[in-house]
């Protein structure tokens, strides 16, 4: 948890510069997929569709939430992520559309 | 006895189903049973401590209209009679999948009336203190049973049950339920916090109409206000961990140093390798010889029973259906025991201790390939072992079309029955080499379909869901036999009594028409007679009447084919039935024959199963009328190839 918590703190993280994106708020950031593992940030907004945003609201994945990038399955397999003191895989697709900002940590 | 669960020893009166109306005013009386509801997020250990209060004996029914099980069990409190109701485990009371959306009904219908308790697991706090809240909005009477402080602890976080209580204004009960620690406590907090409900209520203010009407009957709110509510009860969940959890230096837990091994990118799939390996070199030394155990008792008792029926002085006939009919029914249906015996508790064990999450994540990837998703793995493993329970595996799969396409395919994956078969015919038909290579393009083949239909289905019938499909590792732990015993015991029981009356009846009709007219030789027993008549089914395939009827016997239990195609070959001359098979037909025709034995409608226990688990009958026809369409169409294709590439027919 000490980890999460310093790595919102920081900002340093170097990522990729943000993409140019559509419309709708968000979309602009990076997201998890671009964070390495070990980088913690948090989340700015979830963008896409509501099935997948209500999912993941449930699962506590909403703006505010500090997301740990865990690890990742090879050959573009699924992301581990450590959320709200859980464990959990998302698959890059759906972590695609996890916005986040802050991004820091190891 | 799989009967609704619900009624036992009730008034016939009140129907209490998920989505039945709320109790007429006065109906329900003081001395009625009362009801304790579980609620908690998968893995947070309800079921842990609904065998814990129930003693494990849980009656199973579906909910209303739906296919999750709904369970509940008896418990007694200090002379007080109480139901306790095992809801789906869920993250949310957001209706967005079929789990959600029962709890979330009975949560509403029973407001007012039933004790809720949410099981907190206080290692992953945040996510349970979300529902707690969500709960206590639509519950009056919410008690908190707060799980998992050994692993809490572990982790390097103190909760303070207190201060957890104080700031969520309402009881919180510290638990280890593995360990059954501190489940009077809950049970005297529970009762009386009913107690003061009632009183609160009072036994005439009924809360029907105004009070869960608003709330109940109301359409989901517009979606941008559900997100805000969640963004402020997370907010809230925040302040209260805040001011409850202390956090000592993390430590890396047990479960995270198991990970870095199991999770591994590279070490991680062989070590998936050889816990599978194991898994299933269990499930088959384990299962086989214990099936061919009960079929050798059978044919023991069969046999004797005939025996003595000949002599108190019997018809022929008598003796035979006895022991060719009624005994070879039962046995048909005891031959699955140990195979679902020990798959389930496998799967259960699997489950129970944290690695059938993991499988799922490491491949995914695989899976995503196909159409298919990493939870269902397991389930498509267990196919080869035995169909049945490979189905119901598919439940772990939270999105109903990505279950049906799951269970679509399960088909295709020849279970142990047919895998036997299928050797035994290879030999027949490839005996002077080749058999190996036949097999090994039989395997492939059926892999093949598996992607291939899924991929067809998902641009047609079953497109991908929106909702991704939760993925959640929680942490590893050493499984405990009720949670692995018990729910075995109860698949197994259920199958039982769903599937003997058909098993039976398939068997004896079966037997009449190998075996009648009575005293005919084999030649000229129905079967043979038929065997004639359903020849022109076969003609475009290029088989003839005896492989037919094999292929239609099949469908009663796979086990069968071997035994109908022995009469029906029998009499064909030296070198036993086999060769008589092998020689009557081409290899080419041979290998087609068994793509499409491989391939074709399930057995009965299958489709059976696939009712059940699909929640409706019009989805077993379609996946029979599938896989004899994918049968028939595949064999023309091998035979046309074949021929084409100059085999002989």
């Amino acid at each position: 948890m000490d980890a999460l918590i310093d790595g919102t703190q920081a900002s340093g993280g170097a990522l990729p510069s943000p993409r140019a994106g559509g419309g709708e708020p968000g979309r602009e950031l990076p997201s998890l997929t671009d964070l390495r593992d070990g980088q913690s940030a948090r989340v700015a907004a979830v963008v896409g569709g509501s099935g997948l945003r209500r999912r993941l609201a449930a699962l506590g994945v909403l703006p505010g939430a500090v997301v740990c990038r865990r690890g990742s399955m090879p050959a573009g397999g699924p992301l581990l992520l450590e959320v709200r003191g859980a464990l959990m895989a998302l698959r890059r697709r759906d972590a695609e559309a996890v916005r986040v900002e802050g991004a820091g940590g190891r | 006895m799989n009967g609704p669960a619900c009624c036992a020893g009730e008034p016939p009166a009140p129907a209490r189903g998920a989505r039945t109306a709320k109790v007429a005013p006065g109906a329900a009386g003081s001395r009625r049973a009362e009801r304790w509801l579980l609620v908690g997020n998968p893995n947070a250990g309800k079921t842990t401590l609904f065998n814990l209060l129930t003693g494990g004996r849980r009656e199973v029914a579906n909910w209303p209209g739906s296919t999750v099980e709904r369970a509940t069990g008896r418990m007694r409190a200090g002379g007080r009679e109480v139901e306790v109701v095992d809801l789906p485990g869920i993250y949310s009371l957001d209706a967005l999948s079929e789990e959600e959306r029962i709890a979330r009904q009975a949560l509403l219908d029973e407001a007012g009336r039933a004790l809720v308790i949410v099981v907190a697991d206080a290692s992953r706090l945040e996510r349970s203190l979300s529902l707690v809240l969500e709960v206590a909005e639509v519950a009056p009477a919410v008690v908190v049973a707060l799980n998992m402080l050994d692993v809490a602890r572990a982790e390097g976080q103190e909760v303070d049950a207190e201060a957890l209580a104080r700031e969520l204004g309402l009881p919180v009960v510290p638990l280890v339920a593995r360990r059954g620690e501190g489940v009077d406590r809950l049970v005297q907090r529970a009762a009386a916090s009913l107690d003061e409900l009632r009183r609160r209520e009072g036994f005439a203010g009924r809360r029907d109409g105004g009070g869960s009407g608003a709330s109940s009957g109301s359409p989901q709110a517009p979606e941008e206000e559900a997100f805000a509510r969640a963004e402020a009860r997370f907010l809230r969940v925040q302040a209260i961990v805040a001011a409850a959890v202390r956090r000592r230096r993390r430590r890396a837990t047990p479960s995270e140093r198991i990970d870095r091994w199991a999770l591994h990118p590279l070490l991680g799939y062989p070590i998936l390798a050889a816990v599978l390996a194991a898994v299933f070199e269990l499930a088959f030394a384990a299962s086989a010889p214990l099936s061919d155990e009960v079929g050798r008792l059978l044919d023991v008792a069969g046999s004797a029973l005939a025996r003595g029926l000949a002599a108190a002085g019997a018809p022929v006939w008598l003796g035979s259906l006895v022991r060719d009919g009624l005994l070879a029914g039962a046995g048909a249906v005891l031959a699955f025991v140990p195979y679902l015996a020990i798959f389930y508790l496998l799967q259960e064990a699997l489950q129970d201790s944290g690695y059938m999450a993991r499988a799922a994540v490491l491949v995914d990837r695989l899976m995503e390939a196909v159409g298919l998703h990493g939870k269902g793995f397991f389930a498509l493993a267990t196919a080869y072992g035995c169909n049945v329970p490979a189905l119901s595996a598919t439940r772990v799969l939270e999105n109903p079309r990505d279950r049906i396409a799951h269970e679509l395919v399960i088909p295709f994956l020849p279970c142990n029955a047919r895998l036997g078969v299928l050797l035994v015919l290879t030999a027949a038909f490839f005996p002077r080499g080749g058999g190996a290579l036949a097999f090994g393009g039989l395997m492939l083949l059926s892999l093949g379909v598996v992607a291939g239909l899924t991929a067809l289905l998902r641009r047609t019938l079953l497109p991908r869901e929106e909702a991704p499909l939760v993925m959640e590792l929680p942490p590893y732990h050493v499984p405990t036999w009720r949670n692995v015993v018990l729910p075995a015991l109860h698949h197994v029981r259920a199958f039982v009594s769903r599937i003997w009356r058909y098993l039976l009846w398939a068997t004896l009709a079966l037997w009449a028409l190998s075996a009648l007219p009575a005293g005919a030789a084999p030649a000229q027993s129905y079967a043979a007679r038929l065997a004639g008549a359903v020849g022109i089914l076969g003609a475009p395939w290029h088989l003839d009447g005896r492989l037919v009827l094999a292929l239609l016997s099949g469908f009663v239990a796979k086990e069968t084919t071997l035994g109908t195609l022995a009469i029906l070959y029998g009499s064909a001359g030296a070198g036993g039935p086999v060769a008589a098979l092998a020689s009557s037909v081409s290899p080419l025709v041979g290998f087609a024959f068994l793509a499409m034995y491989m391939l074709y409608t399930p057995c009965l226990a299958t489709v059976v199963t696939l009712r059940e688990e699909t929640g409706s009958a019009r989805w077993a026809a379609f996946s029979v009328l599938l896989s004899l369409g994918v049968a028939g169409l595949t064999g023309a294709l091998i035979e046309q190839l074949g021929a084409l590439a100059g085999w002989a027919l």
